[in-house]
């Protein structure tokens, strides 16, 4: 979500502040998407990222007299609520997260079943290799799932990601690296099972 | 750079963010003649055009029109009440009052109306302390020891033992008269102020009628407000505004029951014997 135009947005602001229905719907419309799609890329379920983007501009409408601009863009307020929102459903067992269909029957995480048929990461934008990497983003810890959703899936830089989960900017970037690392490891894991995909050295090297 | 360097910047290469354009110029070079860096680097680049990919993926929307109905249901109510709340506060030039009073006649009224107050909340107070409640009152009773009070822990360093207990539920106390009688009045005898009467309580006890404390009798005494027993030094009665008889270092001590309003400052005192 990127802040459009902030002279704009502080206008909006002010307009809902006063009260004006008009300004907060022309907000909703050009931020609700985002929120909705952080939401979803969290929960892994639509029904969730519904409840969660209505509870967020429900959240905005009583707190909007709250909102200081100086502490930071108002896309890192949304996402900031559209975050503690996921985490309470998380927390309340109401998320969907698809981790459970990625065991198997006895339980155990099957990371086979993360990645689709053939070589996972040769054209990871065929549909299959998408959803498989969908499941296995919503795999992630939440702490790695959380910064790969913001800056790989929403583009959003690091020093504003660190701004919106109240982190360092240093352990935004080494989450994702972490987080990146385990994405390819479980999407490279049919090719450790004999599956024929490709070869990846995700190792180091030591030259 | 060697292939350590580059695994710190390969993400950031992959995804096309790397700041410095000579730290991106060296991995490139590095991964030129690395082959397992660039592999490394194609991995990343992969996991990137999946994720730009799933973001394509990710569109769908909640239902528009019904979410902005619910919103707009909100909004609607929560400004309504706010509106509500603004009309239900007035300032002073909202008032229709204003266009026949002018400002000192306003100040007048106030003055009145703050007199009033004071006098109504005191008679109160005296008469809810002189009723006899001992029926109801076990039950409600609260003992403890403040370590701080509001009004007297300046006067006294080890804090006074206060007894307290609420207004609407008097103590039916087992303190004979006696216990208290030569604490007061008999080392007052010499002094210069003038003892108060006392007058004789339904709990055995002598006690003065309620005397308004010089810094609190200008306060407004609302719902909130309790009797609390303390004990005390009488020296601790000049912090209270108290005039102080005979020696003031005396260590002596004295009971009084201090009205305390909701926000813990002491409004009068009376002396109990």
């Amino acid at each position: 979500m990127t802040d459009p135009n902030p002279a704009n947005e502080k206008d909006l602001l002010e307009r809902i502040k006063a009260g004006d229905e008009e300004a907060f719907i022309q907000l909703y419309r050009e931020r609700h998407p985002a929120v909705y799609r952080f939401a979803l890329q969290m929960s892994g379920s639509a029904s969730v990222a519904d409840d969660v983007t209505q509870e967020v501009f429900l959240a905005l409408i009583r707190e909007v007299s709250n909102y200081d601009p100086a502490r930071g863009p108002l896309s890192g307020y949304l996402y900031g609520m559209a975050r503690n929102i996921v985490i309470d459903h998380l927390k309340g067992g109401k998320l969907h997260v698809s981790i459970t269909e990625a065991e198997d029957d006895d339980g155990h995480f099957s990371s086979a079943r993360l990645v689709a048929p053939g070589d996972p990461l040769g054209d990871l934008t065929r549909d299959e290799a998408v959803e498989g990497l969908r499941k296995a983003v919503l795999a992630l810890p939440e702490h790695y799932r959380e910064v790969v959703v913001l800056c790989d899936l929403h583009e959003m830089n690091y020093d504003h990601a660190a701004q919106t989960l109240g982190l360092a900017v240093g352990t935004v970037r080494s989450r994702l690296h972490r987080a990146r690392d385990l994405l390819l490891k479980k999407m490279t894991a049919k090719a450790e099972t004999g599956a024929g995909v490709a070869n990846l050295k995700t190792a180091r090297c030591a030259l | 750079m060697n292939c350590h360097e580059f695994e710190d910047f390969v993400v950031d290469l992959a995804r096309g963010v790397v700041a410095d354009s000579t730290v991106g110029t060296r991995c490139w070079a590095h991964a030129a003649i690395c082959p397992r860096c660039a592999d490394r680097l194609l991995d990343q680049e992969k996991l990137t055009a999946g994720f730009e990919a799933l973001t394509a993926h990710t569109d769908a929307k909640p239902e528009l029109e019904q979410v902005e109905a619910i919103l707009r249901r909100e909004f609607r109510s929560h400004f309504a009440k706010n509106d509500g709340r603004v009309a239900s506060r007035p300032t002073t030039w909202d008032y229709p009052m204003r266009a026949w009073m002018s400002p000192g006649q306003w100040a007048w009224v106030g003055a009145a109306a703050v007199l009033l107050l004071s006098t109504g909340g005191l008679l109160t107070v005296t008469y809810r302390t002189k009723l006899p409640t001992a029926g109801t009152a076990n039950n409600l009773t609260v003992t403890k020891s403040i370590e701080s009070g509001p009004a007297i822990a300046k006067s006294n360093a080890t804090g006074p033992n206060v007894e307290r207990e609420h207004s609407k539920a008097r103590v039916a106390r087992e303190n004979s008269v006696s216990e208290t009688h030569q604490s007061v009045g008999e080392k007052n005898n010499s002094t210069t102020p003038e003892r108060p009467a006392f007058h004789s309580t339904a709990h055995d006890e002598l006690a003065t009628n309620f005397y308004p404390l010089p810094y609190g009798s200008g306060l407004p005494l609302d719902e909130g407000w309790e009797i609390v027993r303390v004990s005390m030094p009488r020296s601790a009665l000049a912090n209270l505004g108290v005039p102080l008889a005979g020696d003031p270092g005396s260590t002596e001590s004295i009971r009084a029951d201090l009205v305390l309003g909701e926000d813990g400052l002491a409004r009068a005192i009376r002396f109990v014997e």
